[in-house]
């Protein structure tokens, strides 16, 4: 098992603030006691200096080798839990500067382990094989994650457009007060939430068939808040990526003023770490793959 | 190729460094490898905010706040949508803000829940997660 090497680039990625030199560490246990997880890559992966981890800021992340993969770790906070904001930043950066290079299997936030010689025995020891080729399945991809929201009102005034049985009781119950009428209202909410649902799903597809001719995977997300139009993860490989990146401004463009797009990546692949089969969401469908 | 054609190229979608607190959670949440040996840590908040994040919609509450915001749409005004002058960005986000209010409305609860320590976190404060719990929405149906 080794570690980094010498400064460069990635250590900007995790670390907002400016760069400053990183001190030439041993190359083996780089953390004493308890190690954090943050994910899986290839043994072969070279960061040009060491990324900060999670905690204090001496937190460096180090890599322990075995046969062809590797684990990412750190040390973790002794003195408090985890699951501040800045943990829950630093476990997505690092793994974020690691996808630029590499595939990267996430593993969930709050991994760890009593020392390096567990993440030998108790994990990379035991699973390396499955590890190695999903690596190799992998290769070359990165996950990008595209979110689409409704902008204003424009979900509501086309259900209003489409949906006659809502506008007619959306007309009765205009002016009065919810807290009388309250049957009707919660029939109204009912119907509203679903048309939504409805739309949603419509324009879901409709993510996922622009976006489908570029990407190797897609997994839809469920969407966090009412306000979501569609949201999924896809599995990119590097030389679709521009493509991909172009059918999302394509999308972006048709959409405008009704939808806005955001579009992040590359990021580790929090949505395709699992094998292919234990997964019901999982597409193939393109030429890609 | 020049700054121009990228910026050109990339005009109608955003482009957001997933760094944001709100971008972190929803991407990292629930998801990734869980393999049954590690060491419990404690942690912080975590399964409230997976729960928080992820508000189902089914609840009398919900309904009646979707109701609320149908009636709120004025129809006699038009929405963003056809508006040329709104395309624009900057205006579009001044658009946005005013018709806040129906769907962002109802989103803006698990905003305010992920995303209200955005801007003190970086003082390496060891606070929770999350701010106070918020029970309206969790009513049984």
């Amino acid at each position: 098992m080794t570690a980094m090497g010498g400064p460069g680039a990635l250590a900007a990625a995790a670390d907002p603030r400016p760069e400053r030199p990183v001190n030439a560490r041993p190359a083996r246990s780089e953390v004493g006691g308890p190690c954090y997880v943050y994910g899986i890559v290839p043994a072969a992966v070279r960061t040009r200096a060491a990324l900060r981890g999670l905690g204090d800021e001496q937190s460096r992340v180090a890599f322990v080798r075995y046969r062809r993969v590797a684990a990412a770790i750190s040390g973790v906070p002794a003195d408090r839990p985890l699951g501040t904001p800045a943990d829950l930043r630093a476990h997505a950066a690092v793994l974020g500067a690691l996808a630029r290079s590499v595939a990267v299997l996430p593993m969930r936030f709050g991994s760890v382990l009593p020392d390096e010689d567990a993440v030998v025995a108790r994990l990379l020891e035991p699973q390396h094989v499955t590890f190695a080729a999903r690596l190799d399945e992998l290769r070359g991809h990165a996950q990008f994650t595209v979110k689409g929201r409704y902008l204003g009102d424009v979900a509501l005034r086309e259900i209003l457009a489409e949906e006659p049985e809502i506008l007619r009781l959306r007309t009765r119950l205009q002016g009065r007060d919810l807290d009388v009428y309250r049957g009707e209202g919660i029939r109204l909410g009912q119907l509203v939430a679903r048309a939504l649902e409805r739309k949603r799903a419509a324009d879901a597809k409709t993510l996922t068939t622009s976006l489908g001719p570029h990407v190797a995977a897609v997994a839809e997300r469920p969407p966090a808040s009412p306000d979501i139009a569609a949201d999924a993860a896809f599995l990119v490989a590097r030389p679709h990526r521009r493509g991909f990146e172009e059918a999302t401004e394509e999308l972006g463009r048709r959409w405008q003023g009704r939808v806005r797009l955001s579009l992040m990546g590359p990021l580790a692949l929090y949505d395709f770490a699992q094998p292919l089969d234990q997964r019901g969401m999982w597409w193939d469908c393109s030429p890609v793959c | 190729m020049t700054t121009t054609t990228i910026r050109q190229q990339r005009s109608y979608i955003e482009r957001p460094a997933p760094s944001g607190l709100a971008e972190v959670v929803d991407l990292i949440l629930d998801k990734g490898l869980v393999i049954d040996i590690f060491v419990r840590v404690s942690l912080v908040g975590i399964e409230i905010l997976t729960i928080d994040a992820r508000i189902v919609v089914a609840s009398v509450d919900t309904y009646l706040r979707f109701a609320e915001a149908v009636n709120r749409v004025d129809l006699a005004e038009r929405g963003p949508k056809g508006l040329p002058d709104l395309i624009g960005g900057l205006q579009q986000r001044g658009a946005r803000s005013k018709t806040r209010g129906a769907l962002e409305g109802i989103a803006e609860k698990v905003k305010d829940l992920v995303e209200s320590d955005d801007d003190d976190d970086e003082a390496d404060e060891p606070a929770p997660a999350r701010p106070r719990r918020r029970r309206r929405h969790e009513e049984p149906e």
